[in-house]
């Protein structure tokens, strides 16, 4: 019956950001690029984020790929990406269902961690050739153990509806006039969001605590049951 | 401006910041004392409880939301619960803690003398309670059952024959137990009394609970552990905050099997809870329970014995 750890292990909030770096962010990506500093920034100075979020980065256009694996940010440097080509949601979805049991087991044998959370970004809709609402469906299945509370901001030109369909809890349209000021206000609001979730220790349903924007730069997508 | 407090033995263990503010909650209609204490003897047996608000909360400036109770029958049977109100509702929650953990307490008491098998009796005893939890919190605090979801641990300590100790949980809290070993003046290692998982990738996230108090219609996913009371050197309730740390940290639990080794005075058992650890910014609460112990000496919070009088 006992699990007590034999070595140290530590409390862990997963963050993950899954973000769009297909062809059509243009010059937009530097605006992530400038942020993600600031999110380690962040990160350090907050006693309660700097103790428990562990931040993972992973991107996704044509394939997907983890840019920065589930790591403690004071120990890090922030990767600089890069634009791909299209956009595939399902790569993405199908790399983090098969990182996130990597990431959580690798904390160690009796180490707390709270549900995952992931802020998905895009500006576009996916042009792969697999469909990606099995591969969602599988990564937000109730019953698997790591499922993860998914937050979804569109920007540009993305769809609504997916963003919808894809998150758990909130989704959101950018309103501002350029794509830029667009991703520039979801970054800013990831920021404070990854904050709000961190320190929140929450427990049961708080949908409340998980997201705060400014809704003048933002339109709330009211997100559909699956 | 950081916390600057009193130094101490207890183990700092990981990165843990320096960065804690200290910020009251004066604007809960329902506010927690940051700090609570007990300790002392009921009977035969020693008490020493404390409840500490966790970082988080008083980085914030949020109240905190476990609690303790405890009572004893005239016929000496002790009781002694533990509660912790859920995240969820985090302006009322801590309401439903306090109640479940009085109500719990008293409904055990109540139930003992006339009930002979002790889970059907802790069973009911913990039905009742919850529909006083639903019964107070709508009365005298007009909150409905849904804004004062807790979970809790409890003891009952039965002296009539045969002496028996229960010990039962709804949903994250936990329960610890030394034996005695067999013949000898030793005892065994602090272990868990149910399986200590949740929260680790065996069991799924920490911040899911499945069961809490109170709870309409069917009974709770209530988890029961019992023992001859001759058998059981000390036992203990804690809540979550530190249920995690004991099964997580290797250090910690030294520290405090370490610093629960003999009865204690409330500001030693409050000094224990005094540890540093990376992540864990939660409420602690931890009541131990030094069974008919056979020293009368009591450990302080400078660390000499005083001689029970």
């Amino acid at each position: 019956m006992a699990e007590f750890a034999d070595y140290e292990t530590f409390p862990t909030f997963p963050v993950y950001i899954l973000t769009d770096v297909s062809a059509s962010l243009g010059a937009a990506i530097e605006e992530i690029n400038a942020v993600l500093p600031e999110l380690k920034r962040m990160l350090v100075s907050d006693p309660i984020a700097g103790e428990m979020a562990r931040v993972g980065i992973m991107t996704f256009s044509a394939s997907a790929r983890v840019v920065l694996p589930l790591s403690d940010l004071q120990d890090v440097e922030m990767p600089i990406l890069s634009t791909g080509s299209s956009t595939n949601f399902t790569a993405a979805f199908r790399l983090w269902r098969t990182q996130l049991p990597a990431d959580i087991e690798a904390l160690g044998r009796g180490a707390t961690f709270y549900r995952p959370v992931g802020f998905f970004i895009s500006d576009g809709r996916h042009n792969g050739r697999e469909h990606w609402a099995d591969e969602l469906e599988l990564l937000t299945d109730p019953t698997w153990r790591y499922r993860p509370e998914i937050v979804a901001f569109g920007f540009g030109a993305a769809d609504p509806d997916a963003l919808a369909r894809i998150a758990t809890r909130h989704a959101f349209m950018a309103t501002d006039d350029s794509t830029v000021e667009q991703l520039r206000e979801i970054m800013s609001t990831l920021i404070s969001s990854v904050q709000t979730v961190t320190s929140s220790l929450g427990r049961g349903e708080d949908p409340q605590s998980m997201v705060e924007v400014d809704h003048r730069h933002f339109r709330p997508i009211p997100v559909q049951e699956v | 401006m950081s916390i600057v407090d009193r130094p101490n033995h207890a183990p700092a263990i990981g990165n843990v910041s320096s960065s804690f503010e200290s910020r009251l909650d004066a604007g809960s209609a329902f506010p927690l004392a940051s700090v609570r204490a007990d300790a002392g003897w009921i009977g035969p047996d020693f008490v020493s409880v404390a409840s500490v608000v966790g970082s988080a909360h008083l980085h914030r400036g949020r109240t905190g939301q476990d609690t303790y109770d405890f009572y004893q029958s005239g016929a000496g049977d002790l009781a002694v619960a533990v509660a912790d109100g859920l995240g969820s509702h985090p302006a009322t929650s801590q309401i439903g803690a306090l109640l479940a953990a009085r109500q719990l307490c008293r409904r055990l008491i109540e139930t003992a003398s006339h009930e002979a098998d002790l889970a059907d009796a802790a069973t009911g005893a913990v039905a009742q309670a919850s529909a006083d939890v639903c019964n107070l919190a709508s009365t005298y605090y007009e909150l409905d059952a849904a804004r004062v979801p807790c979970t809790a641990a409890f003891c009952w300590l039965r002296q009539s024959k045969p002496s028996q100790v229960v010990i039962g949980r709804i949903g994250d809290a936990d329960g610890f137990v030394v034996m005695k070993c067999p013949g000898t003046d030793d005892h065994g290692p602090l272990q868990p009394c149910f399986d200590v998982g949740m929260g680790t990738a065996r069991k799924g996230p920490a911040n899911v609970v499945k069961s809490w108090l109170p709870y309409p219609g069917a009974s709770p996913n209530l988890e029961l552990w019992s023992a001859p009371l001759s058998t059981v050197h000390y036992l203990a309730l804690t809540t979550d905050g530190v249920s995690s740390d004991l099964s997580g940290s290797p250090g910690i639990r030294r520290w405090l099997e370490h610093r629960w080794r003999r009865p204690c005075s409330a500001s030693w058992m409050l000094q224990s809870l005094r540890y540093r650890r990376q992540g864990s910014l939660d409420d602690r609460t931890a009541a131990v329970i030094w069974v008919n112990p056979s020293s009368r000496d009591v450990a302080v919070d400078d660390d000499s014995m005083l001689p029970h009088p």
